[in-house]
């Protein structure tokens, strides 16, 4: 069968509660005098999402803060099981939402990069092969056994990329981090970053920099307030959501 | 289905062992005496115990003191382990889980995994080092600790699946389950015989026992003072009891993480 991703009338809807997590304590006292227990809000990240990707395409999506982008990722790549739908993928999925996911300060940059390795699908084997490579493209061979709080920012972040970088996938689902904000492209890092998407039959990538997204993709969504709002090629997405965009804020905010 | 668990144990074992190593590199790196660090607490116990509750215990038949407390303060160190960092291990692996696509049994697995470790070395360390002097004889019976061991894995597996799951919907659980674990220490015949040696007296008012005998850790820390300490097979009920226990928490903790595998993630 043929690489692909189906969103067939995909909706999420998620409980609230970053603010007023659950207590044992608060239940028990509603129950105990009889109150009413809380009513859970919740909120809808996403609703009606019906997209099909296929073999070849690299699909940005775009939108506001908000607009439901990192949730649609998260669903896409099978973090989030949507409340309505369904998601239908065939091919091995990898997402790339942060930079340094499970890095250990205190565990050596050798030893992170084998946990990192078999979060990305590799064996302990396959991932201790990799290693030198890893290390000598970051550069940070001579630091291979030193615990990783001893790193400085650009260090850590360069190894975690190029831990990342080594993915192999069918389907990768990169969240803003890997478009670039965080990491000082130098041209070497673009260049395997562009290896990686290369090899890879299917790229989501979310963010906020159309321009960024532009220059990966060949095909592009807008997504607002959950739903999808425009499906086409990317200048044309690009320019409607920027005029969108103006009309919202005025255009001194677009500068 | 429970078993979908231990499918994704299996999918995702070489995590768990990276998981683990980590821990246990973290545990026993930073200092020279690493891994002895982590007996002395054990024996430092031991011996203030002993000094001091030595005589006491005597009156009721124990005779070789030092040996009859680690039986029983091993196992349960493991089994509060396992609630009480297993009830942070969801929490702590928000990073894990909301960024990469991986199975949440993988992390509480994985500190009953460590746990599980650092007990059979302290276990082993604590009869070679201090056994010889406090008179530890071997005997035929200590062939059963092996399987002692899996229902102690099995109760901590159990327990570590429900309290990480648990304390994701009452957050408060946590401290709850500290007062808990700390009163059941007391609870389960640890520090103390619950029945006497023929012909003497108890120290354990005769109409209570039976309320000692409804704790399932009173069974699990049988399974391994029988063989050490007393140099005998445990009785059958001992095995019953715990093995059933453990099974039942370890049915019950798969259960719910099933039910409720999709929703867990939003309450992190």
């Amino acid at each position: 069968m043929s690489i692909h991703v189906k969103l067939s009338n995909v909706g999420l809807t998620f409980p609230r509660q970053i603010w007023q997590t659950g207590s044992l304590k608060e239940s028990a006292i509603n129950w105990a005098l009889r109150r009413r227990q809380r009513k859970e809000t919740t909120v809808t990240a996403l609703r009606g999402i019906n997209l099909e990707i296929k073999e070849g395409e690299r699909l940005g999506i775009v939108g506001h803060n908000g607009a439901g982008k990192s949730t649609l990722a998260r669903v896409i790549a099978g973090i989030y099981t949507p409340t309505e739908g369904t998601v239908e993928v065939s091919g091995k999925i990898v997402p790339l939402f942060q930079i340094g996911v499970g890095f250990n300060p205190e565990l050596t940059g050798m030893e992170n990069v084998q946990v990192a390795g078999t979060i990305l699908g590799f064996t302990i084997a396959e991932i201790r092969a990799k290693a030198p490579g890893i290390f000598r493209f970051a550069e940070l061979e001579e630091f291979a056994h030193l615990p990783i709080k001893y790193y400085s920012r650009g260090m850590g972040v360069r190894l975690a990329f190029t831990t990342a970088t080594e993915a192999d996938a069918d389907i990768l689902v990169l969240d803003e981090v890997f478009g670039g904000g965080d990491i000082t492209f130098k041209h070497r890092a673009i260049e395997r970053m562009n290896n990686l998407l290369d090899r890879t039959k299917i790229v989501v990538q979310v963010s906020h920099d159309t321009e960024l997204v532009q220059k990966v993709c060949n095909r592009m969504i807008w997504l607002r307030k959950g739903e999808i709002v425009m499906d086409g090629a990317p200048e044309q997405v690009v320019q409607a959501y920027k005029q969108d965009a103006a009309k919202a804020v005025g255009p001194e905010a677009l500068a | 289905m429970p078993f979908s668990q231990f499918r994704a144990l299996y999918t995702y074992r070489q995590l768990v062992r990276n998981l683990v190593v980590q821990r246990l590199k973290i545990r026993y790196r930073h200092s020279a005496l690493g891994f002895l660090w982590s007996i002395l607490n054990p024996i430092l116990m031991i011996a203030t115990l002993s000094f001091i509750f030595s005589h006491l215990m005597g009156r009721y038949g124990v005779h070789s003191y030092p040996i009859f407390l680690f039986c029983g303060m091993l196992p349960y160190s493991m089994i509060s382990g396992s609630v009480l960092q297993g009830g942070q291990a969801l929490i702590r692996s928000e990073g894990f889980l909301k960024n990469v696509r991986v199975a949440p049994v993988v992390f509480p697995i994985s500190i009953v995994g460590d746990l599980g470790v650092n007990f059979l070395l302290s276990m082993a360390a604590l009869m070679a080092a201090v056994g010889p002097f406090v008179g530890l004889q071997p005997s035929v019976a200590m062939c059963v600790l092996p399987v002692s061991m899996l229902v102690l894995v099995l109760i901590g597996s159990g327990l570590a699946l429900l309290a990480a799951l648990a304390t994701l919907y009452f957050r408060d659980l946590e401290h709850i389950f500290e007062v808990v674990m700390r009163a059941m220490y007391f609870f389960t015949p640890i520090l103390y015989p619950l029945y006497p040696q023929p012909g003497e007296h108890g120290l354990i008012r005769e109409d209570h026992r039976v309320y000692f005998e409804l704790n399932p850790f009173y069974h699990l820390v049988e399974l391994f003072r029988q063989p050490i300490y007393h140099g005998e097979f445990p009785e059958a009920r001992h095995w019953y009891v715990a093995l059933g226990f453990g099974l039942f928490t370890v049915v019950a903790g798969s259960v719910l993480l099933r039910w409720r595998r999709n929703d867990l993630i939003f309450r992190l």
